[in-house]
């Protein structure tokens, strides 16, 4: 009955309106109501077109100057995982390929030896050396020393730093007999630091030791001490300084061993070696251009370079007691 | 009276609703673009985060098998496999290398790794980071390109395909729940505003029922819907407007009053002479009449005589007077049904004398056979006397005036005056009935005499006809009707 009355209502409303006025309206209305639903059908149709492209900002359009250019390998040695490598070394090979002579690209290793046998072959130009390694190939090929990372003292220096886990109750080198020690490659300069120099002070030998193990990496020294693998071990220092809020603590440190040089060949081309020489030579933190491009360099080579001497690693050659 | 045909409400709903529809759908429109864009860049982050993800791995396989020297396909396959059962929102992933050939692929539609040669696209010269499109095998796809570098070097392109249909419908979702709520809110909306403009326009229907009934005999007030918003104070403002129309309307027909008995009395003046004539005339004989008596005062049949002559000049002498006063006086209104022609034979005997000063021709055709008309006797004799005055003001000596009545039509009837007079010029013909306008001499017409008629017989609902042939002759018709509504009197 309501609707009725309801009907009713409107039908007294309506007739209130002339007949041809509602006859206009009732087009009007019904006119627009179907121009509604189509526009709202058209809208809707164009609204769930989801359809879009997203270019990337910059142009990733492949840089083919380098087709023209000699292609000249540059070696590192395995002292951390490749990704690693190619993360910290990668951005060093982009600027050096900003001359205009050579093209430079990186060539990893699966080893030392290999890095060395790489270079003795001519498989790659020069290569990042380790301090130990390079008195080694020096003595044996007559690799020669080109340039030494800066550490942030600006000095061309680097330590190897024996560290601990903060539970461990491990203080001095006197608190290893009976401990398990974790060490880089047999290769490096901290893989050899503590045993044959620093334990052999205070008398402590390998026998008095529980075990005594190399890993390939820097890297992998710190996680099995973090895993309690190991109760100590060495590595560089700009390594522990990475990993020093994983509650490790210093133990011992060495003197500071000149850094890990860059090496070429004894039958270098000197085209390349001083391409590549006045290029990291040129370096100047001041500037803000340099500042911005080591920042994602590896850290060793993030304050500069400078020239490297054989008699720079007589030092290396005390500890080792290699002549 | 006059059917609406732009109704205020109608107007107000279909503006204030259009504009009122419009500007929901404007923001309704502006928020959906807005919720789609944020959708849609969301799933493309989420999808290059994962792809990210799924890159650093990756790249690290590649590294790994160039260092190793191994077979990065294998490697990769195996990466691919594991990722796309851990995300299941991929469908599709193909790996290429720098020289954009497929190195691994793998597409859940076929759930194997195909043949993926065949599907190296033209990557390099489309340089996109992502797209969302339709294809054929998938339906709605969002597709990732996330290139696998360090630095400047470059080991190939990562192409992830994922399911764009969930955010596809997710904008469907929001599409429908703000169609929905932009309906909901206009249909609340128009009508909230139908209702308001219901109440404002039901104000103003009341207001135009409420004039309709205002009479202007009674003065009565208005019943107007009391209310304290402007429609409220409109009504109060109307309210005052119509007590000052009545008022004027009430001075107005005082005025009126007064301008009616001022040219009366300047017709009286006029008719004066003729009025001392007739009085002076049995004057004279009672005059006469009085001397002999008195000469011979014995004489009773003599004396009674006389004094039956005495009485006989001062009963005529006060039908004089009485006939005089009739005219003059202002007597309240007295609308009553008279016969026209009795009106016409007083106005008529009024001036009898004046028109027998000009020797006038004056013939009587009244019809004997019309109704009685319901009119003010006072006023109408005043329009008989002012057309009777002018016919002989325009006639010459020996003139002649021919009063005639009769029906017109019928429902009505009318008396006219013809005269043989100057007639009126073609150029006076408009201004005739203008107030104050006279041809005559100073002295002899005030100018108002024709304006009086007007307006009395238009407020008898009647009209005057006037024809006129300058130096020939010249008519005046009254027309009344039979029936006169009382309400349109002004007294």
């Amino acid at each position: 009955m309501f609707g009725l009355e309801f009907v009713t209502k409107i039908n007294k409303r309506i007739s209130g309106i002339p007949v041809n006025m509602r006859k206009k309206y009732l087009i009007l209305i019904s006119s627009a109501f179907l121009v509604g639903i189509l526009i709202t059908v058209l809208f809707y149709e164009y609204v769930v077109d989801i359809s879009t492209v997203i270019r990337p900002e910059a142009n990733t359009v492949e840089k083919t100057n380098h087709l023209k250019k000699p292609i000249c390998y540059v070696g590192v040695i395995s002292r951390y995982p490749p990704n690693i490598i190619f993360n910290g070394y990668q951005p060093i090979i982009d600027y050096l390929n900003q001359n205009e002579k050579y093209h430079f690209e990186l060539k990893l290793s699966t080893s030392y030896s290999e890095t060395v046998d790489q270079l003795i072959n001519g498989k790659i130009s020069i290569a990042f050396f380790g301090s130990l390694l390079y008195i080694n190939a020096h003595k044996q090929y007559g690799i020669v020393p080109i340039l030494k990372p800066l550490n942030e003292d600006h000095k061309p220096f680097f330590r190897s730093i024996l560290f601990t886990r903060n539970n461990s109750g491990i203080n001095t080198t006197e608190d290893l007999t009976g401990k398990k020690i974790a060490l880089p490659s047999q290769e490096s300069f901290s893989g050899n630091w503590l045993i044959k120099y620093e334990l052999k002070k205070i008398g402590v030998s390998e026998k008095n030791l529980t075990e005594i193990k190399n890993f390939p990496f820097h890297q992998n020294v710190i996680f099995q001490v973090i895993n309690g693998n190991y109760d100590v071990g060495v590595v560089k220092d700009k390594v522990f300084k990475d990993y020093k809020n994983r509650d490790l603590k210093l133990v011992a440190y060495s003197e500071p061993v000149p850094g890990s040089p860059i090496v070429a060949a004894k039958d270098y081309d000197s085209g390349v070696i001083e391409t590549i020489k006045s290029l990291l030579l040129k370096i100047d933190l001041t500037k803000p251009y340099y500042q911005k491009l080591v920042k994602n360099w590896d850290e060793e080579f993030i304050y500069g370079f400078v020239e490297a001497n054989d008699s720079d690693y007589n030092l290396i050659r005390k500890y080792s007691g290699t002549n | 009276m006059t059917p609406i045909q732009h109704s205020f409400k109608t107007r107000i709903l279909l503006v204030t609703g259009s504009v009122l529809i419009l500007i929901m759908m404007l923001i309704s429109i502006t928020i959906l673009f807005q919720w789609r864009t944020i959708l849609i860049k969301k799933e493309i982050h989420n999808a290059q985060s994962v792809a990210n993800a799924f890159v650093v791995p990756t790249l690290d396989a590649m590294i790994y098998a160039e260092q190793r020297e191994l077979l990065k396909g294998d490697l990769l396959e195996t990466y691919i496999n594991n990722f796309m059962q851990k995300v299941t929102d991929i469908k599709y992933i193909q790996i290429f290398d720098e020289n954009y050939n497929v190195i691994a692929e793998k597409d859940a539609a076929f759930n194997k790794n195909t043949d993926s040669i065949s599907r190296v696209e033209n990557i390099r010269e489309e340089n996109i980071q992502s797209k969302i499109y339709k294809s054929k095998e998938h339906g709605w796809i969002l597709e990732t390109y996330t290139p696998l570098v360090i630095g400047d070097k470059s080991w190939g392109i990562t192409k992830i395909g994922f399911d764009a249909k969930p955010v596809r419908n997710e904008v469907k979702e929001i599409f429908f729940a703000l169609l929905g709520l932009t309906v909901i809110i206009s249909l609340v909306t128009l009508s909230v505003l139908y209702l308001l403009v219901n109440k404002i326009t039901y104000s103003l229907n009341n207001l135009v029922k409420q004039i309709d009934k205002i009479d202007f005999n009674t003065n009565e007030g208005i019943n107007l819907i009391e209310s304290k918003d402007e429609i409220g104070f409109m009504f109060e403002r109307f309210d005052d407007l119509l007590k000052r129309l009545y008022k004027s309307k009430d001075q107005l027909s005082i005025a009126q009053k007064q301008v009616y008995q001022s040219e009366k009395l300047a017709s009286i003046g006029r008719l004066a002479s003729g009025i001392a004539h007739e009085i002076n005339n049995p004057l004279n004989g009672i005059k006469s009449c009085i001397y002999a008596i008195q000469n011979n005062l014995n004489n009773n049949s003599q004396i009674n005589e006389y004094l039956s002559l005495i009485n006989e000049g001062v009963t005529y002498i006060d039908n004089v007077i009485k006939k005089l006063l009739g005219f003059v006086r202002q007597q309240p209104q007295k609308i009553n049904l008279y016969n026209l022609n009795e009106l016409i034979l007083n106005v008529y005997r009024l001036l009898d004398y004046k028109l027998k000063q000009k020797n006038a021709d004056v013939q009587l055709q009244l019809s004997e056979d019309i109704p009685f008309v319901k009119v003010d006797s006072q006023l109408i004799q005043e329009v008989i006397m002012n057309l009777l005055i002018n016919s002989y003001d325009a006639i010459l000596e020996n003139g002649s005036i021919l009063i005639s009545s009769g029906y017109y039509e019928n429902d009505s009837v009318f008396f006219s005056i013809k005269d043989n007079g100057t007639g009126i010029a073609q150029t006076e013909f408009e201004k005739i009935f203008d107030p104050f306008y006279t041809t005559k001499d100073v002295g002899k017409g005030t100018g108002l005499g024709l304006w009086v008629s007007l307006n009395i017989i238009e407020n008898h609902n009647g009209k005057v006809l006037v024809k006129s042939t300058p130096n020939t002759e010249t008519v005046f018709t009254v027309i009344l009707p039979i029936e006169v509504s009382d309400e349109n009197f002004i007294g």
